[in-house]
């Protein structure tokens, strides 16, 4: 389990990661969501070891990962920006990677590669942006890291390979309760797979919760009265946003689905119902209210 | 990280790997070196081998000294490309990929360390091998050259070992390549600049302190460089002299700095990759030493353009100021705008700069003030070097034992030497007469080389001791007339007498530059001028000079004979010659423009060398020449062919009395063959006379240049007949056309 308290991480004058405390439990998929430069990368690099927390802790199964070969042995990052050894085959990087990684499984490693129709010995830098990507992520898998860092794992992979790769960590974390993190901007393909998300904006997290509490307890209204409401008007309720045209109100609401219909309901409505809310749109609102509405730059 | 680590195999199984990634630059530096040693090595020694047969100590030596010249000079280059191993520190991706692998930055650091060690030294150390055996294999070598070459192989390592760590100090203080690469130059060459800049301050106000034992300590190991150099220097002081003691500190130095560098690279913070530097506070020991640096060459530019004008010293100071200052601020964030911050710390930095040069200057005055007082000195110890230069790059010295002259008398003796030295340097060459302009062209040791004359005091006092050096040079060729008139102003003799026999002497030469066969100086009348010359100038008493201060030149010949180490110029001196009459008459009488040798001046008898290898030499050369001289001449005189006798046993000694014996011996075998040929003479004066009258008629009525009919069979006669012909006709010719 990855425990995070307080980390913070200062780049000169901003303030990257903002005294953030998250816990990660083994065995799931923990998506790691936000808006541009809120600092999704730099709470990955904290988590791997690569940046050291200005303030805070991170802590994997107790221990802090700073420094901590044993620990770092069982983590493994694949950065948003790819770097492989110059001249580097996927073969002469799984040799590279298996003199670091003791549990590096090579059956593993080759399976994969002849599955993904990957060439071991061509070089990587003839490779194509999905095809790095893939061949990364082969090696993270075959490494046998307990945990998976990936920023931008999706990112150039085609809608075969994704689907490939997320069966994949699906099978790893029911076989060997591998944990991958996941930091991504795409938020559909991370609806499928996460367990519990974490937002991030401008380098504080705004909620981190298991991905069936966020869809449950936020909910989009649909609802027609023959009077004009107001916000005011429903003191009740935690709308976080509200539209009306005409007689048409559009709510963003957080709560229990039976408490807000039960108040929708008091006021007669013409017609009322309530819609899920897809990841993407709870982004967009969540944020929102923390400010972050660039839409009305357009509209 | 531990010994144990370090030494683990997976350890070394990641060197190499990580070693691998860097065969470009170990290929580069193979090439390098293959020809730098074993080609260049067995280039160099083949070739001679085949034209000389042997080798004296002095060529092998600088022989090898050049080509490890040339590898410290490599070394230098490759110190500062190989912390390129440490440049994925710059790079956030290659960051990333290194730091979230489960290694250690202990390990990291270690590893890539070592890898650029090995980029070098496996390279060096094949190099060295394959030039040793060169070295070992080739006959008439002394097995003691390969000894230089592991002192320059040592030399090497260590200037790797220094210049590379302050790179490396340099990555671990910048975020950028560039940045980094700037820094790391800067970090070698910084102590020395600043030196430099400090003993320019002083020596401009100073006599004394810039030259005393304290700065010549600082100077020789300034920087890794100057120190190495000074290490593969031959030295006389034994092991533990100066260079030792300035190896031990820089590789403590160097040692300190590796770990400091180990130290910043844990603490460095991943985020600055890229960024000009990632230790902030760096920027205060890199900004203000170079711009104050900076301002200070500006100054001394412009004051040295604008004819010493402070006007123009302060303009260069202050404009070089304000643009490095911009330049490094720019780069510092690279943000331009970063160079109108912090002026006021420049103002603060420029204000204590200018106390401490203050501060310096008021002490080295008082030090000058103490140190030339004639009761604060205790002794005065003079060298008095005189040397020349050889096309080989030899260098022979004759040395002067001054010790236990003190006082003034060592001044007095210097002034003396100083007239000598400029004689002595002329006569240890060879004298050449002929030309249309040049009426006497001196060459040394038969070549166009250098003579130099070097004088070195070591003044001691009860406030520490001070050396100045005094070099100059001695034209090698010369125009009479004009030589005769500096050297009659620069010796200081007496010039009513003096003038007057130079400008008798420069009279005759003259005559017989123009019209060589037609105007022959009076043997007696020239020899009887040259004995007033030399006797003049030899009575000239050190009373002439004026003397300013015990332990400092007499004032003219400061003016006259420019110092190395004061002005960092390279002045000429022209010498006047002092040829062997006897010898000179035989030639002008048969207009045989030949070289001929010199006799030693018998004043100079006592000269002494510093080394024994090149007395042996001397030794035999002299022997060898009077021996070759008389074969030559017997024969020449009995009308045999031109044989030189077999000389194979002196060839192939490595004994170099032998060495110098063949030598000598050819040289005289030449001369008196050419000169005492009877029959060549009369050849060439029948011929002579002969063709100067063809060569009068032809003027007279008209060009028909005809050339009579002789058989050359290869007899001294016909030779001699042919060459007197042709040059009587010329004399004859434009003799008769210039009336």
């Amino acid at each position: 389990m990855i425990v995070t308290e307080k980390i913070t991480k200062i780049f000169d004058d901003t303030v990257a990661v903002d005294h953030i405390d998250t816990v990660m439990k083994d065995g799931s998929v923990f998506g790691l969501i936000g808006s541009n430069g809120a600092g999704k990368s730099t709470f990955l690099r904290m988590l791997a070891g690569v940046l050291k927390p200005d303030d805070g802790y991170v802590r994997i199964d107790g221990e802090d990962v700073w420094e901590n070969i044993p620990l770092k042995r069982r983590c493994f990052l694949v950065p948003d920006d790819l770097y492989f050894l110059s001249g580097a085959t996927p073969d002469s990087m799984a040799a590279y990677y298996a003199s670091i990684y003791p549990k590096f499984d090579h059956a593993r490693y080759n399976h994969l590669i002849k599955g993904f129709d990957l060439k071991g010995n061509k070089r990587i830098g003839t490779f194509s942006k999905g095809m790095r990507r893939q061949t990364a992520l082969i090696l993270a898998i075959s490494s046998g890291a307990d945990y998976i860092f990936c920023d931008e794992a999706f990112d150039g992979l085609d809608p075969v390979a994704r689907q490939t790769i997320k069966s994949i960590f699906i099978n790893d974390m029911q076989e060997r309760n591998m944990t991958p993190i996941i930091a991504s901007h795409n938020l559909r393909e991370l609806e499928d797979i996460c367990d519990h998300v974490g937002l991030l904006h401008k380098g504080g997290i705004l909620f981190s919760k298991d991905l069936d509490d966020v869809k449950l307890g936020i909910h989009k209204l649909h609802a027609a009265f023959n009077r004009q409401y107001l916000k005011e008007d429903f003191p009740e309720l935690d709308i976080m946003k509200m539209e009306q045209r005409g007689s048409l109100i559009t709510m963003t609401v957080r709560g229990n689905s039976d408490d807000i219909m039960r108040s929708v309901q008091a006021r007669m409505p013409l017609f009322a119902e309530l819609l899920p809310l897809s990841l993407e749109e709870i982004f967009i609102s969540e944020t929102e209210v923390k400010g972050y509405d660039i839409k009305k730059l357009i509209f | 990280m531990t010994l144990k680590n370090l030494f683990s195999k997976a350890f070394w199984v990641r060197l190499l790997r990580r070693f691998t990634q860097f065969n470009w630059l170990t290929a580069l530096w193979s090439v390098v070196l293959f020809f730098a040693f074993p080609v260049a090595g067995a280039l160099i020694f083949s070739v001679n081998l085949t034209r000389e047969n042997y080798w004296t100590i002095a060529r092998v030596s600088n022989t090898i000294l050049g080509q490890m010249g040339f590898v410290c000079g490599a070394t230098i280059l490759v110190a500062i490309l190989t912390p390129n191993v440490f440049n994925y520190l710059n790079s956030r991706r290659q960051l990333d990929f290194y730091h979230s692998q489960p290694v250690t930055r202990k390990e990291l650091f270690w590893r890539n360390y070592f890898v650029g060690w090995m980029s070098y030294v496996i390279p060096l150390t094949a190099g060295f091998i394959s030039e040793m055996g060169i070295v070992m294999l080739l006959p008439g070598i002394a097995w003691e050259n390969t000894l230089l070459l592991l002192k320059g192989y040592f030399a090497c390592l260590g200037t790797y070992f220094s210049v590379n760590a302050l790179c490396i100090l340099a990555v671990m203080v910048c975020g950028n390549r560039f940045i980094s690469l700037l820094t790391g130059v800067y970090f070698c060459g910084a102590p020395a600049m600043i030196f430099g800049m400090f003993w320019y301050f002083v020596d401009a106000f100073s006599s004394t302190f810039a030259y005393s034992d304290a700065m010549y300590d600082i100077l020789g190991g300034i920087t890794p460089v100057s120190y190495m150099l000074d290490m593969i220097a031959f030295k006389e002081d034994g092991i533990f002299n100066e260079a030792f003691w300035w190896t031990i500190a820089w590789t403590v130095i160097s040692v300190g700095t590796v770990f400091l560098s180990r130290f910043l690279y844990l603490r460095r913070r991943g985020e600055t990759a890229g960024k000009p530097l990632s230790f902030a506070k760096a920027i205060i020991f890199i900004k203000y030493p170079l711009t104050v640096f900076a301002a200070w060459v500006g100054g001394i530019l412009f004051e040295a353009m604008g004819d010493e004008n402070v006007i123009w010293l302060l303009f260069g100071f202050v404009t070089f100021g304000i643009i490095t200052w911009c330049i490094v601020s720019g780069l510092e964030k690279f943000e331009f705008r970063n160079a109108f911050r912090g002026w006021l710390k420049l103002l603060l930095c420029t204000g204590i700069f200018i106390s401490c040069l203050l501060g310096i200057f008021v002490g080295t005055v008082i030090f000058d003030k103490r140190t030339t007082r004639d009761a604060n000195i205790t002794s005065v110890d003079l060298d008095y070097i005189n040397y020349y230069e050889s096309k080989d790059g030899g260098t022979q010295y004759s040395c002067y034992d001054l010790k236990g002259i003190e006082g003034e008398e060592a001044i007095k003796a210097l002034n003396t030497l100083i007239r000598q030295g400029a004689k002595q340097a002329v006569t240890g060459g060879n004298i050449r007469i002929g030309g249309n302009n040049a009426v006497f062209v001196e060459e040394v040791n038969g070549q166009s080389d250098t003579a130099r004359i070097a004088l070195r005091v070591r003044i001691h006092t009860k406030f520490g001791s001070y050396t100045r050096y005094y070099k100059f040079d001695c034209q090698p060729r010369s125009d009479m007339l004009k030589a005769i008139k500096e050297f009659s102003v620069s010796a200081g003799a007496k010039k009513s007498q003096t003038e007057t026999i130079f400008s008798q002497i420069a009279t005759e030469a003259s005559h017989f530059a123009f019209r060589p066969s037609q105007h022959i100086p009076s043997a007696e009348k020239m020899e009887k001028l040259y004995k007033a010359l030399a006797e003049d100038i030899k009575n000239a008493s050190p009373e002439d000079y004026e003397v300013k201060a015990l332990g400092t030149i007499d004032i003219n010949y400061s003016a006259r004979f420019y110092s190395y180490m004061e002005n960092s110029e390279r002045m000429t001196v022209p010498v006047p010659v002092y040829p062997s009459f006897e010898k000179t008459l035989a030639l002008i009488s048969t207009d045989m423009l030949k070289e001929f040798s010199l006799d030693t001046v018998g004043e100079f008898t006592e000269t002494e060398y510093y080394y024994t290898d090149d007395e042996s030499y001397k030794k035999g050369e002299t022997a060898g020449f009077d021996a070759g001289y008389e074969k030559g001449k017997a024969t020449a005189s009995e009308n045999l062919p031109y044989q030189m006798p077999d000389l194979s046993e002196y060839m192939l000694s490595s004994d170099m009395y032998d060495q110098g014996y063949y030598e000598g011996f050819k040289r005289g075998y030449e001369e008196g063959f050419s000169i005492y040929g009877d029959p060549y003479t009369e050849g060439y004066n029948k011929g002579y006379e002969e063709g100067h009258k063809a060569g009068v008629d032809d003027a007279v009525n008209g060009y028909d240049y005809t050339v009579p009919e002789y058989k050359y069979d290869g007899t001294l006669y016909t030779d001699g007949y042919h060459t007197g012909y042709f040059e009587g006709y010329d004399a004859g010719y434009y003799g008769a056309t210039k009336e």
